[in-house]
């Protein structure tokens, strides 16, 4: 069984995750705050900004989120074979089945892909990009309520209604979504030290220097993606 | 000549939607039925709430009466977890209380009430000059100038002249029911404008205190108002110094300006005596001592007076299940098996509407006709409100309200019979407020010596955690509203509520008839008056008028039964 | 607006002459002196004050509570010199018949131009039982009115988002105007109840600028309801300051820092509390210690508990905590991926030992 390394996350796309992982944590820790500023500080109001700063915080972390999104959707399309999401691609059924069959241990191999396989594409589509876009509007829309009229209100005022007309059902999901992200992280973890773990393929030391093992001997699977 | 039938719908000037229909025969009323026309189901609503977000339920029950739902609320559930509020809170409450009764009892008077007396159209031939020396005979009130008077006047021919009469609309302008001369119209209509601004001002101390007015904030277990006299962003001196300095205005307004127009106006009428109507009165009895609680010697006291007796008073007891009770037998609820009169504690409320699909004409009064609930004292209708708590307090001799009755019908020179009348309601409300004002400072000064005392705690907190709360318990916040007897129950369940009901003063006046034909307040206050022109019904409004109805609270008092299953035909009112 | 009583006549071909005569038989009937005359055909020569009905359907009247306590302007301006307030069952002289001809003349002679106030929501359930008046259904009369208006004020909340009568589970199918009325512009105005100096400002924007104000993009006037009150939160600057009242009277009570922490609602509430103030600009619930309810807000009943920050399950009065539910879903997670991991052990362990067997066998 040879190995050989090949090139899957190119540096825009590494560049994207880590800058991502500073974001999320940034994100997910000011966000938490605001929403239960767990210690208050005594003294003097004029001499103590920490609710201001976090919510600073959040919300230039959260304009950078924001590019990063585009960024990364930019090279969605410009991007190698890995980099992309195709559901419409022959085969993307039945190899999501194969996927799932090999989490419920059903089968001992998973159909090896050097990219991300159909559950985890499902998975990053769902959280990473539908997840993110909701987080993105909704936020939006909440800071578009200290703007009446400004470019937040106009870009994604209309999440507001959306949720029963208050803002305080938006707000509730914005605050349930930043849970379902530290859900992800942790699914997230699990599945790529595990991958790294059983078929030894460099899966997290991948991010960083790009390359992984694919196996070549045998029939190649390269065409399956 | 047949008897006919008269419909008032809807009764204006007062709270919610009222329809009165009479029988009219021989010139008079002989018989008349109150229906409520209303119903929102708030009791269904209140099924699991957090207890103390009660208050701020069913306080909208009522946006009149705003003050007073709450705090019967708050104290119902302070009552079933066993709070004791800090003095500061008990006297802050007090002080809303009584700004509470005054800015009604006011607005009622020249808003709601006084059309029922005063002719606008005639005071347009009243001479300024006149007026002016009318106005300085009765009072030493400012505003009473000559020139005072025909700016009014002439403001007053402006609007008629301009053919757009607006709420003077269509008035039963020129009616012979109406007594007074010119000169005195002109005054009653420049202080029905002078009332309207002053009693915005009034309301500000439940904006100081409560942060608005209609429905300002309460809290269980005290006050949410911190007091720190040495900040900037609580109660310190300057709320407190507008706090006094409307309390003064009041007792002017009050002294110089409602109480000298009741007297000029009532006594013009004090031959008609009609509207008595039932002979039974109660209060409940509030503002009590806050360490001995006792409604018996409390500022208004509590108890029963039946067939018009002052010479003896009854204990009442809105927890004894024997005492209190509601029957259904004319309104639009059903109880499942026994069909007599219930407890409110095991009061059940299934719609059951049998009236008319709108649009109607005529609802069926031999059948169900209100959504208002018939409530009895040991199977008997009570009148409650401004009148039954100067007569329970009279009769408990009670110093204040006594001096206070007699002073009244000295002054008027009639006897006690005369207090049981339309006139006789409007005459006690008239002297309830006097004492309210005089309430108003005397707490306010208590307040202020209790600070300085030291004592700055509005709030008790050691019960405001669910978890310090007994697994089930039950309460009662019973207290007087400006219209009467006013009792909200309350039982919580592992945290929330699981029943939650009000017995309302408009409940007790406005119910339909019972079983046996046992009449109403309302009603019973109308039969045996003469009308006029039935087409034109000033006589029954001003009767009405006189109880000072508020409909909303009446028509959906918060009945809730949990153990009932919800389903689509199945309500609680 | 609508011509004058006096243009009218003249398009209709009658003479100043006549027009001064029925001015002198009109001062007859309101039985009013010779010299009335003038002040009459000044009256009939210029503008009407705009014709309001207002209706009040299933509420609590603190609507028309808060309409009296206007201060600028007074109530007794607005009703003197701006508007022609024609029917309002809480104030009016007229009651029964009296009071519904009153309506239906306004509605007749101002047909296109009158303004409707609606304080209350219009309950379904049942053929309309809920609420009658005169023995018509509320939706019937607010469908009446507003046929011919100009535009409709859904004025409160209970007329603009069914406010407590609408909390779950709405027992008599209540819902708000905007619901009823679609064929002439409904501007809501949400609060329980507004501010006086509000709704009077509405009549008075309409009134003087003759337009109608512009709203925001939930149908409220700009000029009220911009801004959040948190935005113009007089404790504003202990919110930033992360300094915060944890209970009630506490010493941060006493110092007047923000109400965030036990449970207001002003990041979510738009509405002129803060900035208008209430009752001529005295306080607002914030400044007198207790947390903003949100009362402007659609569902904000169903938003309880008061005194915490819980959304609530959609169609339920079910409160749940957001923070509460995401770490149920976190630790879910990692017990499922736990589990996985175990398993994923187990069975390789399995695998690896017949595979060892199997080469043991060779």
């Amino acid at each position: 069984m040879l190995k050989k390394s090949v090139y899957v996350w190119e540096s825009p796309i590494r560049i994207y995750h880590w800058v991502n992982v500073i974001l999320i944590t940034v994100l997910v820790a000011t966000g938490l705050f605001i929403g239960d500023p767990i210690f208050t500080r005594p003294g003097e109001a004029y001499a103590v900004f920490i609710m201001g700063k976090v919510r600073l915080w959040h919300s230039m972390a959260a304009w950078l989120f924001i590019a990063n999104f585009i960024y990364r959707l930019y090279w969605a399309f410009v991007g190698n074979e890995h980099a992309q999401f195709k559901p419409w691609r022959k085969g993307f059924v039945s190899d999501g089945i194969e996927s799932v069959k090999y989490y419920l241990f059903l089968t001992k191999e998973h159909t090896l892909h050097l990219g991300h396989n159909v559950v985890a594409q499902l998975a990053y589509f769902t959280v990473m990009w539908i997840g993110s876009l909701f987080m993105i509007l909704s936020g939006l829309a909440l800071q578009g309520e200290i703007f009446p009229g400004g470019l937040q209100a106009r870009i994604a005022g209309w999440m507001i209604p959306l949720f029963g007309g208050g803002s305080y059902a938006l707000r509730s999901y914005h605050h349930l979504t930043t849970w379902i992200f530290i859900a992800f992280v942790v699914v997230h973890l699990y599945l790529v030290i595990r991958q790294d773990i059983l078929d030894d393929d460099a899966t997290v030391s991948s991010i960083i220097n790009g390359h992984k093992f694919a196996m070549v001997d045998g029939e190649d699977n390269h065409d399956k993606h | 000549m047949a008897v006919q039938r008269i419909v008032v719908d809807p009764i204006t000037r007062i709270e919610g939607h009222l329809r009165i229909e009479a029988d009219f025969d021989n010139g008079k009323i002989v018989n008349a039925f109150s229906s409520g026309t209303t119903f929102r189901g708030l009791e269904k609503i209140m099924e699991g709430r957090d207890p103390r977000d009660a208050w701020a339920f069913v306080q909208r029950i009522c946006g009149v009466c705003t003050h007073i739902h709450a705090i019967a609320s708050v104290q119902a559930v302070e009552d079933a977890l066993g709070i004791t509020i800090p003095k500061n809170a008990d006297l802050i409450r007090k002080i809303m209380t009584a700004t509470q009764f005054v800015q009604d009892h006011v607005i009622h008077f020249y808003h709601l009430h006084a059309l029922d007396w005063v002719d606008v159209v005639s005071a347009l031939k009243a001479d300024p000059k006149a007026t002016s020396t009318l106005a300085q005979s009765i009072s030493n009130y400012p505003k009473s100038s000559v020139g005072y008077f025909t700016d009014i006047q002439n403001t007053l021919k402006g609007f008629v002249g301009s053919g757009q009469l607006g709420i003077f609309a269509n008035g039963y302008w020129g009616h012979p029911a109406y007594k007074l001369p010119p000169e005195a119209n002109l005054m009653a209509v420049a202080h029905y404008l002078e009332a309207l601004e002053w009693q915005k001002d009034i309301v500000r101390i439940h904006t100081i205190f409560g942060g608005k007015n209609p429905h300002p904030n309460y809290l269980v277990g005290g006050m949410a108002c911190a007091i720190n006299i040495d900040n900037d962003n609580t109660i310190n001196m300057e709320r407190l110094d507008l706090v006094a300095r409307e309390i003064n205005k009041a007792i002017d307004f009050v002294n110089q300006v409602y109480i000298p127009d009741l007297f000029a106006i009532g006594s013009f009428y004090k031959d008609w005596g009609f509207g008595g109507g039932v002979t039974n009165y109660m209060s409940y009895g509030s503002l009590a001592d806050d360490k001995t609680r006792n409604t018996k010697d409390a500022v208004f006291p509590g108890g029963i007076i039946l067939n018009r007796d002052l010479s003896k008073v009854m204990d009442v007891d809105p927890r004894d299940p024997e005492q209190i009770k509601e029957v259904i037998d004319h309104s639009w609820y059903d109880y499942t098996g026994d069909k007599g009169g219930r407890h409110p504690w095991n009061g059940e409320t299934t719609v059951k509407y049998t009236g008319p699909k709108p649009p109607y004409q005529q609802l069926d009064t031999a059948g169900k006709y209100s959504w208002i609930k018939t409530p009895q004292w040991m199977g008997k209708s009570m009148e409650v409100g401004p009148l039954a708590r100067m007569l329970v307090g009279y009769a408990r001799g009670n110093d204040v309200i006594k001096t206070s009755v007699d002073g009244a019908l000295q002054k008027l020179g009639v006897g006690k019979e005369s207090l049981f009348s339309a006139l006789g309601r409007t005459l006690a409300r008239g002297l309830e407020t006097k004492i309210m004002v005089d309430y108003l400072k005397t707490t306010y000064d208590a307040l202020l010596a209790n600070i300085k005392a030291g004592d700055s705690k509005v709030f008790e907190q050691s019960k405001w955690d669910p978890s310090t709360w007994p697994k089930t318990c039950q309460g009662v916040g019973f207290t007087e509203a400006p219209r009467g007897a006013l009792a909200h129950y309350v039982k919580i369940d592992n945290g929330k509520v699981s029943l939650y009901q009000a017995v309302v003063p408009t409940t007790w006046n406005a119910a339909p008839e019972d079983q046996q034909h046992q009449k109403g307040p309302y009603e019973a206050a109308l039969i045996g008056t003469p009308m006029a022109d039935p087409q034109k019904p000033l006589e029954i409004i001003r009767i009405i008028h006189s109880f000072d109805p508020c409909i909303a609270c009446a028509a959906h008092i918060i009945d809730v039964n949990t153990g009932e299953p919800l389903n689509d035909n199945h309500f609680f009112y | 607006m609508n011509e004058t009583f006096y243009q009218e006549m003249r398009r209709k071909g009658y003479s100043r002459r006549d027009f001064l005569k029925m001015c002198g038989l009109l001062t007859a009937v309101l039985g009013l002196e010779a010299s009335f005359t003038s002040r009459i055909a000044n009256a009939l020569e210029t503008k009407p004050r705009l014709p309001v009905i207002y209706l009040s359907l299933q509420e609590c009247t603190c609507c028309a509570e808060s309409f009296i306590r206007t201060a600028h302007p007074l109530l007794s301006e607005l009703l003197f010199n701006m508007i022609s307030l024609d029917y309002m069952e809480t104030l009016q002289a007229a009651s029964g018949l009296q009071a519904e001809e009153a309506k239906m003349k306004t509605m007749q002679d101002y047909k296109g131009h009158y303004l409707v106030v609606v304080e209350g929501s219009i309950p379904l359930n049942d053929d309309g039982i809920y609420c009658t008046i005169g023995g018509r259904s509320a939706k019937d009369i607010l469908l009446e009115a507003a046929q011919n208006s100009v535009a409709v004020i859904a004025y409160g909340s209970c007329a603009t988002n069914t406010c407590v009568q609408g909390a779950y589970p709405n027992p008599t199918g209540a819902v708000p105007v905007k619901n009823i009325v679609a064929h002439v512009p409904v501007i809501d105005v949400p609060g329980c109840p507004p501010i006086a100096e509000v709704i009077a400002g509405v009549i008075a924007h309409y009134l003087t600028f003759d337009r109608l104000p512009e709203l925001t993009n939930l149908g409220r006037p700009k000029a009220f309801y911009n801004h959040r009150i948190h935005d113009n939160c007089n404790r504003r600057a202990f919110f930033d300051a992360g300094m915060f009242v944890e209970n009630f009277d506490d010493d941060g009570a006493k110092q007047g820092w923000c109400l965030y922490k036990v449970g207001c609602k002003g990041p979510t509430t738009y509405n002129a509390c803060a900035i208008t103030q209430w009752n001529n600009g005295v306080s607002y619930p914030i400044k007198s210690g207790h947390p903003c309810i949100g009362c402007s807000e659609p569902g904000f009943y169903d938003n309880f508990p008061m005194y915490e920050h819980l959304a609530h399950v959609p169609i339920t009065a079910m409160p749940f905590e957001p923070d509460k539910i995401g770490k149920w879903i976190t630790g879910l997670t990692v017990a499922g991926v736990a589990a996985h991991g175990v398993a994923t052990g187990v069975i390789k362990r399995l695998d690896k030992e017949p595979r060892k067997d199997e080469e043991a066998g060779k």
